[in-house]
């Protein structure tokens, strides 16, 4: 039986080597090309460039802001929608599932009619003297479109864990003689901070690896890692693919040290 | 009472805030002018009626529905069948697929992007530019969406002794596969499908470099018309929401005629 199983996985695993792990080598092995020959030049080339550093400046600086703003409003958040009822929690994750799904070219849209030059937001921050001058097509209106699908992603990956916080270790707490920040501190806070930095570290490849939304945005503008490896492969003005593939290897390094370190370090130390 | 005052308020607020550019679209695609106003000057239908009525919208809407159906029916044919022979037979192929599932964070698509360029771009393959390279790009891409609401469902059952009850009667593992697990499975399963439907259909960052002009998807149709008035652009959204939604309800109607 095993053996008439795996013809039934073959066509699957032929998918996998041929569109996920022959990509992945082949980004691997390129980078390790020059000019037609094995060379480290790459990856010095990238390292000694002022401006490519500056991208994985400006990408890691804003996925780890936008990610500490995802769980600082999603953990609050999910801390609240924990304390309601069943049917309410359940339409509330529905609209974060879709909330943190909607992005890309339509999210990016969308914030374009909503708080573009002539948008509602920006006429309404404008006239109320809140601010002279407001641009979604900065770092910061990135920022705030980054942050529309963060937070719902840091809810739908947190509220899970919350069930690990039942009302009788608060109640224990409490009769203990512990106070509500006693509490958070010494109890709830310990209880999830696993999840928490998981959360984290997925919030942060979640942001790390967009490329479609502030594409279609702001364009080659934007000093992002991911809108770098696209110009390098398919720009106008010229292209480089072996940097392509090493500036693609160092994105996944920052993005994998991380998850691994998680997975295989701190899991393992929880026990 | 004062914390579950607080509690509502905080979630109300926030999902406001969430709907609000849903609301923007949904409002910008049938305004007159929107330009100078906190409100639209007036409603109308005729931006509906423009872009539906452009043939090259028509032609865009019909690939990417061509696309996401393909996908469906790949994930179908190859997917399926691999999880469930994993799922009863192959312990270790069954911890593959659940590591795969975190393969998308650590791997962004511009980096697979690169990578299928290097591969599918020269001989003796050549698939760059063609929509093949997306039906297939998409299979692993897709495949947590399919696979994390089946395996649950698999979970729940009890496959062995399903498959040893049936062999006991004489059914081989076809027949059980098909006339008892995959119904016990269809809610997981149509879940899943919905989903990579909604991918395929609105996926972006392959479709524009993989494929691009050669084969206008929905979703670089929609990209090219981003200079144009805002009512145009929110109209083409309207088209995406619906359709998605449309793949969730057909699943749920689909599942709702399955006998219990």
């Amino acid at each position: 039986m095993p053996r008439r199983a795996a013809l039934w996985a073959a066509p699957f695993l032929l998918a996998v080597l041929g569109f996920e792990v022959l990509p992945v080598l082949s980004v691997l092995s390129g980078s390790f090309v020059r000019g037609g020959e094995w060379s480290l030049g790459n990856y010095g080339a990238l390292l000694g460039s002022r401006f490519y550093r500056g991208a994985f400046g400006t990408s890691i600086q804003i996925s780890l802001l936008t990610s500490a703003i995802g769980l600082g409003i999603g953990l609050p958040l999910a801390l609240a929608l924990h304390r309601r009822t069943p049917p309410v929690q359940r339409r509330f994750l529905t609209l974060f599932n879709v909330a943190s799904n909607f992005v890309g070219v339509p999210l990016a849209l969308a914030f374009t009619i909503l708080a573009g030059v002539n948008g509602v937001v920006t006429l309404l921050l404008v006239r109320s003297g809140l601010v002279s001058d407001f641009n979604i097509y900065s770092l910061q209106g990135l920022m705030l479109v980054y942050a529309y699908f963060q937070v719902p992603f840091a809810v739908l990956v947190l509220f899970p864990s919350l069930g690990a916080l039942t009302p009788d270790l608060a109640e224990q707490a409490r009769l203990m003689g512990a106070s509500r920040p006693v509490f958070w501190w010494r109890v709830g806070l310990p209880v999830l901070a696993p999840s928490l930095v998981g959360s984290f570290i997925l919030l942060f490849a979640n942001a790390m690896g967009t490329y479609a939304t502030a594409y279609a945005l702001i364009g080659g503008g934007a000093n992002l890692v991911t809108i770098r490896i696209g110009e390098l492969v398919a720009g106008d003005v010229f292209t480089d693919p072996n940097l392509a593939n090493a500036l693609a290897v160092l994105l996944v390094l920052v993005l994998l040290v991380p998850i691994l370190v998680d997975q295989l370090i701190l899991r393992r130390l929880r026990g | 009472m004062a914390e579950g005052a607080g509690d509502k308020a905080l979630i109300g607020v926030v999902s406001g805030l969430l709907l609000l550019p849903v609301l923007a679209v949904g409002v910008s695609a049938v305004a007159t002018d929107w330009y100078s106003g906190l409100v639209p000057a007036g409603v109308t239908l005729d931006w509906f009626g423009r872009v539906l009525g452009n043939p090259a919208f028509q032609a865009a809407l019909g690939r990417s529905m061509l696309i996401a159906a393909g996908s469906v029916l790949l994930q179908v044919l190859v997917t399926v069948p691999a999880v469930l022979a994993a799922h009863c037979y192959l312990p270790w192929l069954d911890r593959w697929m659940e590591r795969l599932v975190v393969l998308p964070y650590a791997l962004p698509q511009v980096v697979l992007v690169v990578g299928l360029l290097g591969i599918y771009a020269n001989d003796p393959l050549v698939l760059i530019g063609t929509p093949w390279i997306l039906l297939l790009g998409y299979l692993p891409l897709a495949f947590p969406l399919l696979y994390l609401p089946l395996k649950n469902n698999l979970r729940a059952l009890q496959v062995h002794e399903l498959l040893d009850a049936g062999h006991l009667v004489g059914a081989g593992d076809l027949v059980i596969a098909w006339r008892v697990i995959l119904p016990c499975v269809a809610p997981g399963l149509l879940v899943g499908l919905s989903m990579v439907f909604a991918l395929s259909f609105a996926e972006f960052v392959f479709a524009n470099m993989l494929v691009g002009g050669s084969f206008q998807t929905l979703a670089i149709y929609l990209f090219g018309q981003r200079q144009k008035v805002g009512q145009v652009t929110a109209v083409i959204v309207v088209v995406y929401f619906a359709a998605m939604w449309l793949s969730t309800v057909v699943a749920l109607s689909m599942l709702r005629r399955q006998p219990a």
